[in-house]
C-alpha cells in the first residue's frame, strides 16, 4: 500500500505495537530511478527524466507498506524515523564484566623478625 | 553471505557497495522484539553483508547505517554526496588522530 511519509510512519508505529510478542518487522531501503528495471519498448521510445527517490518498505509479514522520500523530505523523514526506533527497540544493556586483578586491597605481611 | 561483527568495518563496506551499484543495493534493516535481536543486510544481489546486535549501545550505530542510506538514496546528485561524505570522514579521523 503506497502511503505519505506521515501516514507510513504512523502505520510504521502500529506495525512495531502490534509485533511485541511475537513475529518481525522488516523495513527495506533502496533507490528508485522511477523508471522499471528492465528495458521495454516503451521506456526506449521515451525521454524520460530521472527522479531519483528513495523507497521506504516496511512489513511485518502479513501487512505490507511503502513510501517514497524525496530529496526535500529527507531531514523530516530521518528524525522522525529515529524517533520511533529510539522508542520502540527494546535492547539489552551489554554488560562488561570488571577483570579481577590478583593483588590483594590488604598487603601482605612481610616476614617481620620477631624479637 | 558474510556476517561481520564489528560496525566500523560493516559501515565501510557497506558504503562502497552501495556506491559501486547504487540502483541495485538495498538496505534491510529486521527487528524480532520477542528475541530483542536486530539484524542488519545491504546487498546488490550478488554480495551480502550481514550484521546482527541485541545490545543498547549499538543503537547509535544502527541510526548511522540508516541515515547513511537515507541520505544518499534520496539524494540526486551521488558522485557530490560521496565526496562530502569522505572529506567529513577525513576530518573527523584527523581530529581523532590529534588527540
Amino acid at each position: 500500500m503506497l502511503l505519505t511519509n506521515d501516514q507510513f510512519l504512523l502505520y510504521l508505529k502500529k506495525l512495531f505495537e502490534s509485533n511485541q510478542k511475537t513475529g518481525s518487522v522488516f523495513v527495506t531501503l533502496k533507490r528508485t530511478n522511477g523508471q522499471p528495471p528492465h528495458k521495454t519498448n516503451s521506456t526506449k521510445k521515451k525521454k524520460q527524466t530521472t527522479n531519483y527517490r528513495c523507497l521506504c518498505r516496511a512489513t511485518d509479514g502479513k501487512k505490507k507498506i511503502s513510501t517514497y522520500i524525496e530529496h526535500r523530505n529527507i531531514v523530516r523523514f530521518q528524525i522522525q524515523y529515529n524517533t520511533i526506533l529510539q522508542t520502540n527497540l527494546k535492547l539489552v544493556k551489554k554488560i562488561v564484566k570488571k577483570k579481577k586483578t590478583k593483588k590483594s586491597k590488604f598487603p601482605r605481611k612481610s616476614n617481620i623478625q620477631k624479637k | 553471505m558474510v556476517w561481520f561483527f564489528d560496525f566500523e568495518k560493516f559501515y565501510v563496506a557497506a558504503k562502497k557497495l552501495f556506491f559501486s551499484n547504487p540502483l541495485k543495493t538495498r538496505f534491510l534493516f529486521k527487528y524480532r522484539n520477542c528475541d530483542g535481536k536486530v539484524v542488519l543486510k545491504v546487498t546488490d544481489d550478488q554480495v551480502c553483508l550481514k550484521i546482527a546486535t541485541k545490545y543498547s549501545q549499538d543503537l547509535k550505530h544502527i541510526k548511522r547505517i540508516n541515515n547513511l542510506f537515507i541520505q544518499s538514496m534520496a539524494n540526486k546528485d551521488l558522485q557530490t554526496h560521496q565526496k562530502e561524505t569522505s572529506q567529513v570522514q577525513n576530518k573527523k579521523k584527523k581530529v581523532r588522530a590529534k588527540h
